[in-house]
């Protein structure tokens, strides 16, 4: 271990690059078993290399330097200006989810790709992603940070091209709002280079403390400089209006893929929205703006109070789409944008009330520290059980021979128990049932927002927490349970997965439930003690908030103690158990057996309830969503299309009429030089 | 060893004598809505031990259905989620537990799905398309009440500033109904939006699209029989305590358990009036009503609470 002291912050993505070149090599096997085994072996190793180093620099485990001894990665361009990458706690916290995360869905990949999917650019690009999505958390130069994102958004865009299963443009939307995000860094990091007069060196935290003086100075230039810097940021979290890919883009990939994208890959944005806010924070709170923007509303400056309100119908509306939707992937892809809208909307409540409610500070202390580790521990809980939710629809994936849609899926659960389970787990988590880590983490965004006395917020948050409820149950009963639409015949043939799926399959069930079983010590492990940290500066100042080992508490406003909540749980199911065990016998049937009001069952009817599941509601909500920020996207497209098709049409095919325009031009403008 | 030995089955024996107890009062209600729904449409109606007989009944049958062990997990998780509940509210205090301290509204809330999601489940498990829609209309009606529901609660958290239950009791007072946030102005708007969306979560008419036996079936039930039956009807008796009891602290100033269980009786005797005259929404109606009237109310509740 003493030779960590030699590495770098380039140690890891070094590490990850090996395991990727590994596995191109291995792709030139020509015996697909040993090919798919190698690269994974090859690959797994290298994330579970980059796992281990980062918890240890974040656990501070003895034998591995301190993180502040890790050597920064610099490039010195100018004089003025040198890109530097340098690792921090808050690097390693998500880089140990994204590592983590990578480790599971590479190791899984053998159960998830079918024999005719070629799995090589899959395991050499997702650890090249994962290697471009570190260099983005350890980014602390805008012009880097730039660099290692635009690197990060192209690795993405060739492993969505590659994996393109629907064919209905999900990689090209991704890529074109990777460009929109693209132009608007630079322009943003532009306004920067304008507003601070050409002194800045973009370093990041020079430029979150230098933001107040140059919007006094240049009060619209920086602004406008923040707001566009955000862009790129609000796209890769799906935060509305910058949603729109991320839906067609999850839904339209490989399981697996879009189970590392959706649960490591969008907690990039999580990562950047953080820094962002504080950017905000410095803004509208500064010069021109603190009247306006910064004028307080309901405890918070008018400007975040708008964002959190904007997020929290972000979180109903796309819950309320997700169960809608008819495929499994989608259904998935709109309950993740909603997850990412809990975690961005503790962030702004979190650190908007560190401005706005000046007039208790253990108030704000209190909130800030539950939105900002609620909205990371959030981050946690969904990467868990979004990959495992993505991770058993793979398994399905490989099974039914590719199907994704509830209308041709079904019953998998009778011959796949474990995967079912897993699955299941997934979907508890999701809808935050107790002692899950999914409501864990909820908890503390629940609790920030009610003290916060941000009561329609909380609300919102809580009725899009009821929606998930309904596309959990679809994922349930559509994947797992019913009747097998594809037939009981075909039924006998699916098997469970190996047992090598089987241990990745337990493992991350395990992680879900022990997040939410003892969340205090699992949330300061991966903070690397700053949770505590916090709650001790928050006690110095006589607040009322603990998150202790396995208690939440604000003292007089609310409490769970979950030792007792594990117990008292435990002891409500062993009541039923034992009403269960001491009742009357029962006996199996089959599957094809049921009620059907007496009605003659023919074994080749559809009876699997798949496409009008939640009907009636559906049609009651139907008209609200006509309005589509979407269909606004593909009315502007249309007449820059329409502007296109009027310059083409002046197209006459002659040279010779381009060579008099551009003589009329030149006379014109001689014509106005002289006068 | 030996006294902590006879505190730990002390502790035990009061934690079943409490389950016991209020599975045994849910049942007596739903004696008591049987018999009273009959007299009403002029029947002779079922003794009002009756449950207490159809679940011993059901309960020693020896040949129920069941499709695999999941199903019969799911109804396990089905029964235990409700007790488990029970267990974090103030009515513990009847055997002398102090439970409730531990956990607080949010809790309360998430721990309250946890049976209905054990059934649909275990009627996803059961295969039939009559489950399947059951369970579909019953988390569609789950959308629809929890929003008013919700808004009311929270109206009160605003006005006490607290999630814990025993705090919000303690703001009010057991007998007088002017102590009671149902009667205090702006709560009552706040109280009469959650006390409609109380009906659904009972699913009581007019929103018991879930059950409508006429139209699916029953749905949920469908594939139920014996002993998963059973236990299904001691989840209702169960959770119909703690729906009640939940209400009844936030609204009703349901101070120590027994003035609680008084105030039970009475929402209880309300909301099966209704239920007795009342006809059943269609789904879609429902939801639109439920996300209507009572939300607009509660909403309105709650934002003159936060702005008073």
């Amino acid at each position: 271990m003493g030779m960590l002291t030699h590495w770098s912050v380039l140690t890891v993505p070094m590490v990850l690059v090996l395991g990727s070149i590994l596995a191109a090599l291995f792709g030139l096997i020509k015996n697909e078993k040993a090919k798919r085994v190698l690269q994974m072996i090859s690959t797994t190793a290298a994330a579970a290399f980059a796992l281990y180093v980062n918890i240890a620099l974040v656990a501070g485990w003895k034998g591995v330097p301190k993180m502040a001894d890790l050597k920064p990665f610099t490039v010195k361009l100018t004089e003025t200006l040198t890109l530097s990458w340098q690792y921090y706690w808050i690097t390693g916290t998500f880089a140990i989810l994204v590592m983590g995360v990578l480790m599971f869905v590479l190791a899984y990949a053998l159960e998830t790709f079918k024999d005719d999917e070629n799995t090589t650019p899959f395991y050499v690009l997702t650890p090249l992603l994962a290697a471009a999505i570190y260099m983005t958390l350890a980014s602390v130069n805008l012009i880097a940070l730039f660099f290692s994102w635009e690197l990060m958004s192209f690795v993405a865009f060739l492993m969505l091209l590659y994996y393109d299963r629907t064919k209905e443009g999900g990689p090209w939307l991704y890529a074109f709002w990777s460009g929109v995000g693209a132009m608007s860094m630079i322009a943003g990091i532009f306004l920067f280079y304008l507003a601070s007069d050409g002194k800045t060196g973009f370093g990041l935290f020079e430029l979150m403390q230098t933001v107040p003086v140059l919007t006094i100075k240049h009060p619209y230039m920086t602004l406008a400089a923040v707001l566009l810097l955000g862009v790129p940021f609000m796209i890769k979290a799906s935060i509305p209006p910058f949603h729109t890919w991320a839906p067609r883009t999850y839904g339209s990939t490989h399981p697996s893929v879009a189970a590392f994208f959706s649960a490591a890959y969008s907690k990039v944005g999580i990562f950047a929205m953080l820094m962002w806010v504080y950017m905000f924070v410095g803004t509208v709170m500064s010069g021109k703006w603190v009247t306006t923007l910064g004028a307080n509303f309901r405890n918070m400056p008018t400007a975040f109070f708008i964002l959190a309100i904007l997020l929290a119908f972000g979180a109903v509306f796309t819950s309320l789409l997700a169960f809608a939707q008819k495929d499994a992937m989608y259904l998935l892809a709109y309950s993740s944008m909603g997850q990412l809208m809990y975690m961005v909307m503790a962030l702004v409540l979190g650190i908007g009330i560190t401005v706005g409610y000046q007039k208790d500070m253990n108030v704000t202390m209190t909130v800030y520290t539950l939105g900002f580790f609620g909205a990371i521990y959030h981050a946690y809980a969904h990467g868990v059980f979004e990959m495992a939710a993505y991770m058993a629809l793979g398994a399905a994936y490989k099974r039914s021979g590719g199907e994704t849609e509830f209308n041709k899926l079904g019953a998998y659960a009778h011959r796949m128990p474990v995967t079912f389970f897993m699955g299941f787990l997934a979907m508890l988590s999701t809808v935050s049932i107790p002692l899950m880590w999914g409501f864990a983490s909820k908890y503390l965004i629940y609790q920030a927002a009610l003290y916060g006395r941000f009561f329609v917020l909380s609300a919102m948050a809580l009725i899009a927490g009821t929606a998930s409820f309904l596309y959990a149950f679809r994922y349930i009963h559509g994947i797992w349970w019913g009747q097998p639409t594809k037939g009981y015949d075909f039924m006998h043939s699916v098997k469970e997965v190996s047992a090598w799926g089987i241990i990745i399959a337990l493992v991350v069930m395990g992680l879900t439930v022990l997040g939410g079983a003892i969340p205090g010590q699992v949330l300061n492990f991966i903070t690397g003690n700053a949770v505590n940290q916090m709650v001790m500066q928050s006690a110095m100042a006589g607040g009322p908030l603990l998150i202790d080992k396995a208690v939440y508490m604000v003292n007089g406003f609310s409490i769970l103690h979950f030792g007792y909540l594990a117990i008292l749980f435990t002891v409500g199911i062993l009541v039923a158990l034992l009403v269960y065990t001491t009742s009357g016998g029962s006996r199996k049937v089959n599957l094809d057996d049921f009620y059907n009001s007496a009605e003659p069952y023919r074994p080749e009817w559809q009876v699997q309830l798949i496409g009008a599941f939640y009907g009636p509601i559906e049609r009651v909500i139907e008209p609200y969503f006509k309005v589509s920020i979407e269909r606004v996207y593909n009315w502007l497209g249309g007449i820059f299309g329409w502007f296109a098709s009027y310059i083409e049409s002046w197209n006459t095919g002659d040279t010779r009429d381009y060579t008099w325009a551009l003589a009329g031009l030149i006379v014109l403008l001689m014509v106005l030089w002289v006068f | 060893m030996g006294a902590k030995f006879l505190g730990a089955l002390v502790l035990t024996l009061k934690v079943l004598i409490y389950l016991f107890l209020m599975v045994m009062i849910g049942l007596f209600l739903m004696g008591i809505y049987r018999k009273f729904t009959a007299r009403v449409q002029y029947r002779v109606g079922p003794p009002i031990w009756q449950p207490y007989i159809d679940v011993i009944k059901l309960l020693s049958k020896k040949d129920a259905a069941t499709k695999n062990w999941v199903f019969d997990l799911g109804v396990i998780m089905g029964l235990g989620g409700p007790l488990a509940l029970l267990l974090f509210l103030p009515l513990d205090t009847i055997v002398g537990l102090n439970f409730h301290t531990k956990g607080d509204l949010i809790l309360i809330l998430y721990l309250a799905v946890v049976g209905p999601l054990g059934f649909a489940l275990a009627a996803s498990v059961g295969a039939s398309p009559w489950g399947a829609i059951g369970v579909g209309r019953a988390l569609s009606m789950m959308l629809g009440y929890e929003l008013p529901f919700i808004l009311g609660l929270l109206a009160v958290v605003a006005k006490d500033g607290t999630l814990l239950l025993q705090k919000v009791s303690a703001a009010q007072s057991m007998w007088n109904p002017a102590g009671w946030h149902y009667f205090q102005w702006p709560l009552i708007l706040a109280a009469i939006g959650a006390h409609i969306a109380l009906q659904g979560v009972m699913s009581e008419k007019p929103f018991d699209q879930a059950i409508a036996p006429h139209e699916i079936a029953s749905g949920i039930m469908v594939e139920f029989g014996g002993k998963y039956l059973g236990m299904m009807l001691l989840m209702k008796a169960a959770s119909l305590m703690a729906e009640l009891g939940l209400f009844a602290v936030f609204f009703l100033g349901g101070t120590t358990a027994w003035d609680t269980i008084v105030k039970i009786f009475a929402l209880f005797i309300i909301a099966i009036s209704f239920d007795a005259v009342l006809g059943r929404f269609r789904p879609d109606q429902a939801f639109t009503v439920l996300w209507k009237w009572p939300t607009i109310i509660a909403l309105l509740g709650l934002l003159l609470t936060v702005f008073a």
